[in-house]
């Protein structure tokens, strides 16, 4: 085996196995969430409603490969083999030098790319098949090409006529790709030059005619009819992102017929191959959105949906960590919510809610997503609120569609609700899914025997925090104003400890010495703690301290509350004639004096939620 | 060879024939299937009812008979060719005996009845599919479906006309008479106003004016001259947080106006700052509005009283309202007034309050002998869950309505056949192809409206009409003091 042979097998191996551990080493949460938000089901009922737009069946197939990202390594690798069919075939198909092979995977890396950039539009694609329609829809256009000149002259016209027709109804917007390549492979073979006309009229004739003889039997704009099939969301602002960089990829075959120097085996093979693949590397990596908040709140929120808190929490501690080196870093509001949830699901709320960075940083995203859209369900679940996780589900499924994520949802929603036919509605749906099938199952013996919620997670730590009354109320699609005037209104008549303990720290979260006494009281009696948590401990003695009640000065605080305490007013004393602004106060207090209860109360004010 | 060739033809048919199984035993109780077509009564130009068996078995075979034909169908779903339900149908009554092969024995299960009214059911109805959604909204249609067949067509679908990055809602389809020559649907936000087809022509409409709370909303077409009674409404939502009625539609502000067609203007009908009045139904004979209304409670109970007031349609006088239903002082609250075209029966929605009945699992139907006033709920019709949006169909003969009956969460249609002494039969489900159907269809059925033809206008010239035009302002007319 000579040096060039072996450098053709690497250069179809690597970019392939670059790509793929790129992918579940660096996006595994990430893949999990383009998982999450999609749906496929086993069953005809759901799949023939494919059938009714053009680019459905292609979508279709799309949702069904994107199913296996729920194995992030099993998806990821289903996403490069196709890659690798893509730039094998397109190397068969235009007899690409072996030696430049590695330039066939350019429109490869371009839908990796073109996938990961995604960032904050994962949240809002409307078009289901988005992950893997690109790619099938590129495969279409070099076998295209392909079928295409094996057809004698004398079918050409009818063969593009039909294939346009019924390629059209399957693919939507690629089949125009896949014709425009055959057009101009047509137009340069050594075909009659009266049926190179003849293919080139058809094929335009029948492009333009195609969406028009859909547009009759379906409901969709015209307009539409000719992206039907790209990646999309309902918002016209962002289609320039998710539009161009497929359709860029899908130009590439049109252009290689005119880049003979392709054909030719290259001089120096190892070097240039090498500098295209570096340059694919780096553009690869230049177009992940990589985003340190985005991509903790992806990971925080796949830790969420699959209530592993400790990871929760793990994610923002590392981000805290990294947090330390960045000056002016701050987390995002979905990150906060996010990392408050878990420590309370792991009790830690008392002892380390404060101590977290605390923020409102702008999630990097040209369109504003409320926020209740990307965590509503998740947060309003956790806290016991099940009518606006019910409330958000749909919310979501109207704009974006259904999804494995929003049925789950959904079903556990239900459940909390003993909402038995609502339940089993929705476990049914997901009783004809690969993954998700034996989730069902679990749930419908919950359906069957309510007693379990006590047992069973996440209902074990929900149920608890349904001892209120129902009332009818709206969140003005503000979580925090939600949860907030929730845990601290009219308490329950019945409260349970745990439901006690949540509205506390909701008190301490306000500020308010107000609320805080008045729940701080309740806790203490249903909770009775052999020793109070830090944050509690710290919020008592600076309310008795501001509002100078001696008897509750006289609590038997920590000492290192008492010393956390003097530090601080200390540091800010010796300071004060240099002090002119928060910033600058926060600014030089230490981090271990930033991790207190004093400091929130005192430095943390203003935060805008959205 | 010729005649093997028949032999094996004729013996591959008979094999592939279901024959009716010798059963071991007969079990007393009854299939459970669904939707429960058990003792249904169906009008004699209904599409197939078919079903679907829940009971646990290894084969199914279901043999439906009457004086007329005998149909056998093999299978759990059981889908009646259309040609031998007609042949059945003929009978009268139908009898279904299900069989049900349990560890290697036939056993069949109790005969049920299917009867079949020699009454007609109109032949088409419309009505809105939407997802079951609380405010954002996407992807509506209005759709028209053929009783007697399975065919299912779209009057109307927002994004035909959707532009870039803009949506559209659709609501409140309704028609003159049970006809389409004159009917009328609203278009909301983007591209808004009334989209009304009189005369063969298409209007858009914007029923705002500076006299008026906002545009038109719950219409009724005068049955005889060219007047629409409107509700405006200011509407908004609240969420149940812990509870399985998810959601609570109510009003701030609503009052009722007249819509004179000829004269593109508008009246007042009804605007009691202190009152909520909602849903203007016609009498059949155009002489009297009826209407509910409550009092405002500003953010308490709402619980909203059915009245009556007459109208002259020539001189477009108004008469003094009249108390029907004073629901209220049942701790009650009733909507939807419609009136049986013979003038006799009024239907309502009955719930405990609320303007909204469907968000209510408590709400049901109830009916009113405008003859002697006489009103009871229409237990043979009503479910645990919510019943709510009701039509009569032009013989008076039958009714639709829609219910959450199936699983709280979905709205579906169900019909229901008015017997001679003013009950009704058990209602059946809007037949569908898939028995299947209302288990895995993800949106809602709502406003179910009899027609007795199709819808004249297409789709696409609809869309095309509501892209391009611009809302014409109707003219404030007058105003009745109170």
């Amino acid at each position: 085996m000579n040096k060039n042979t072996i450098y053709r097998i690497l250069s179809s191996l690597i970019p392939a196995l670059v790509i793929w551990i790129f992918l579940i080493t660096q996006c595994r949460d990430w893949l999990l969430q383009v998982e999450s938000r999609s749906l496929f089901l086993f069953d005809w009922f759901w799949i023939k409603d494919f059938g009714l737009y053009p680019s459905g069946p292609l979508a279709c197939v799309s949702q069904f490969l994107a199913q296996f990202l729920h194995l992030p390594w099993l998806g990821s690798l289903i996403w490069v083999l196709l890659l690798t069919l893509a730039s094998e075939v397109t190397v068969k198909t235009y007899g690409i030098s072996p030696d430049r092979k590695v330039l066939a995977w350019i429109p490869s890396f371009i839908l990796t790319g073109a996938n990961i950039s995604l960032g904050y539009l994962l949240y809002i694609m409307d078009t289901p098949g988005y992950f893997f329609e690109p790619v099938l829809g590129y495969l279409l256009i070099p076998v295209t090409v392909r079928l295409s000149r094996k057809v004698p002259d004398r079918f050409i016209i009818p063969a593009i006529a039909a294939w346009v027709v019924v390629g059209y109804w399957f693919a939507g917007y690629y089949i125009f790709m896949a014709v425009l390549a055959s057009v101009i492979d047509i137009f340069r073979s050594d075909r009659k030059r009266k049926f190179k006309y003849a293919a080139v009229t058809t094929a335009l004739f029948v492009t333009l005619l195609s969406p028009m003889i859909y547009f009759g039997l379906s409901t969709y704009r015209l307009e539409a009819g000719w992206t039907l099939g790209l990646p999309a969301t309902s918002y016209i602002e962002t289609r320039a992102r998710t539009f161009l960089p497929v359709m860029a990829a899908t130009l590439i075959p049109a252009v290689i017929p005119f880049l003979g120097f392709l054909r030719r085996p290259a001089r120096r093979t190892v070097l240039s191959g090498t500098s295209v693949f570096a340059v694919c590397i780096v553009l690869l990596y230049l177009s992940w959105f990589r985003d340190v908040n985005y991509n903790a709140e992806i990971r925080m929120i796949q830790a969420a949906d699959e209530m592993d808190w400790k990871r929760c929490t793990r994610v923002m501690q590392d981000v805290s960590r990294i947090a330390d080196r960045k000056k002016g870093y701050k987390p995002t509001r979905p990150m906060v919510l996010l990392n408050e949830l878990a420590l309370i699901k792991n009790g830690q709320e008392g002892q380390t809610g404060f101590a977290f960075d605390n923020g409102d940083a702008p999630q990097k995203n040209s369109h504003e997503i409320p926020m209740v859209l990307q965590i509503g369900k998740i947060v309003y679940l956790h806290y016991g609120i099940p009518g606006f996780c019910h409330r958000w589900c749909l919310e979501e499924t109207t704009e974006f569609g259904w999804s494995f994520s929003r049925i789950k949802y959904l079903t556990m929603e239900a459940v909390t609700l003993r909402d038995k036919a609502h339940a089993l509605k929705n476990i049914g749906m997901l009783e004809h899914t690969l993954f998700y099938r034996k989730w069902a199952d679990e749930q419908k013996k919950i359906v069957q025997d309510w007693n379990l919620t006590s047992k069973t997670k996440p209902y074990d730590q929900i149920m608890p925090l349904l001892c209120y009354d129902d009332e009818m109320n709206d969140d003005v699609n503000g979580i925090e104003y939600a949860l907030s005037s929730h845990f601290t209104g009219k308490h329950p008549e019945q409260p349970t400890a745990l439901y006690d303990r949540v509205a506390l720290y909701w008190a301490l979260k306000s500020q308010s010495s107000l609320l805080f006494w008045s729940k701080f009281f309740i806790y203490l009696e249903s909770n009775n703690p052999t020793k109070l948590d830090r944050h509690y401990q710290e919020a008592a003695y600076l309310f008795s301290h501001i509002e100078n009640n001696e008897a509750l000065k006289a609590l038997p605080y920590d000492k290192i509350t008492q010393d956390l305490y003097d530090s601080m007013m200390q540091t800010l004393r010796k300071n004060e004639s240099k002090l002119t602004s928060l910033e600058q106060a926060r600014a030089i207090l230490p981090n271990h004096l930033r991790q207190t209860y004093y400091y929130y109360y005192y430095f943390v004010r203003g935060l805008e939620t959205f | 060879m010729k005649r093997l060739y028949t032999i094996l033809i004729t013996a591959l048919i008979l094999s592939g024939c279901s024959q009716v199984p010798r059963t071991s035993s007969v079990s007393e109780s009854l299939p459970s299937i669904f939707p429960d077509n058990t003792g249904i009564t169906v009008p004699s130009n209904i599409a197939p009812v078919n079903f679907r068996i829940n009971d646990q078995a290894d084969r199914y075979l279901t043999l439906l008979e009457s004086p007329t034909a005998s149909v056998k169908v093999s299978g759990r779903k059981v889908c009646i060719p259309r040609s031998k339900w007609n042949r059945l149908k003929q009978g009268g009554e139908i009898t279904v005996t299900v069989f049900v092969k349990r560890a290697g024995t036939w056993s069949s299960l109790k005969s049920f009845p299917i009867h079949v009214s020699s009454d007609e059911i109109d032949r088409y109805i419309s009505y809105r599919l939407i997802p079951p959604l609380f405010e954002s909204y996407n992807r509506l249609s209005i759709n028209q479906r053929d009783l007697t067949s399975f065919k299912e067509k779209v009057i109307y679908a927002n994004e035909m006309a959707m532009e870039d990055g803009t949506r559209h809602c659709i609501n409140c389809h309704n028609y003159r008479n049970y006809k389409t020559d004159n009917m009328q649907f609203h278009v909301r936000q983007n591209l808004a106003g009334t989209i009304m087809y009189t005369d063969g022509k298409l209007h858009k409409l914007n029923l705002k004016t500076d006299s008026t709370i906002s545009a038109g909303v719950y219409p009724s077409w005068h049955p005889t001259h060219d007047y629409v009674a409107y509700s405006n409404n200011f509407t908004f939502q609240r969420m149940h947080m812990n509870y399985m009625d998810r959601n609570y539609v109510l009003d701030t502000q609503s009052d009722l106006i007249l819509y004179d067609i000829k004269n593109n203007a508008v009246s007042i009908i009804e605007n009691d700052p202190d009152q909520l009045e909602c849903y203007p139904s016609w009498s059949p004979d155009g002489r009297t509005l009826y209407y509910v209304s409550a009092r405002d409670t500003k953010g308490g109970t709402v619980r909203y009283n059915l009245y009556s007031k007459p109208f002259d349609p020539d001189t477009r006088a108004w008469g003094e309202s009249r108390l029907i239903i004073n629901a209220d002082s049942m701790h009650k609250s009733v909507t939807l007034p419609r009136v049986s075209p013979d003038g006799r029966w009024l239907m309502v929605a009955m719930g405990s309050e609320g303007v909204f009945q469907i968000g209510h699992s408590e709400s049901g139907l109830a009916m009113m002998d405008l003859t002697d006033g006489s009103l009871r709920l229409l237990d043979e019709v009503n479910s645990p869950n919510a019943e709510s949006y009701h039509s009569w169909s032009s013989n008076g003969k039958w009714i639709i309505f829609s219910t959450r009956r199936d699983e709280g969460e979905f709205t579906r249609l169900y019909i229901a056949h008015m017997e001679e002494n003013g009950t009704f039969s058990k209602p059946f489900q809007l037949p569908q192809r898939d028995p299947e159907f209302s288990d895995k269809f993800l949106n809602s059925f709502n406003i179910p409206e009899f027609m007795i033809e199709p819808v004249r206008v297409s789709a696409r010239q609809l869309a095309s009409f509501i892209k391009s035009s611009k809302a014409e302002n109707a003219s404030f007319e007058s105003k009745i003091e109170q």
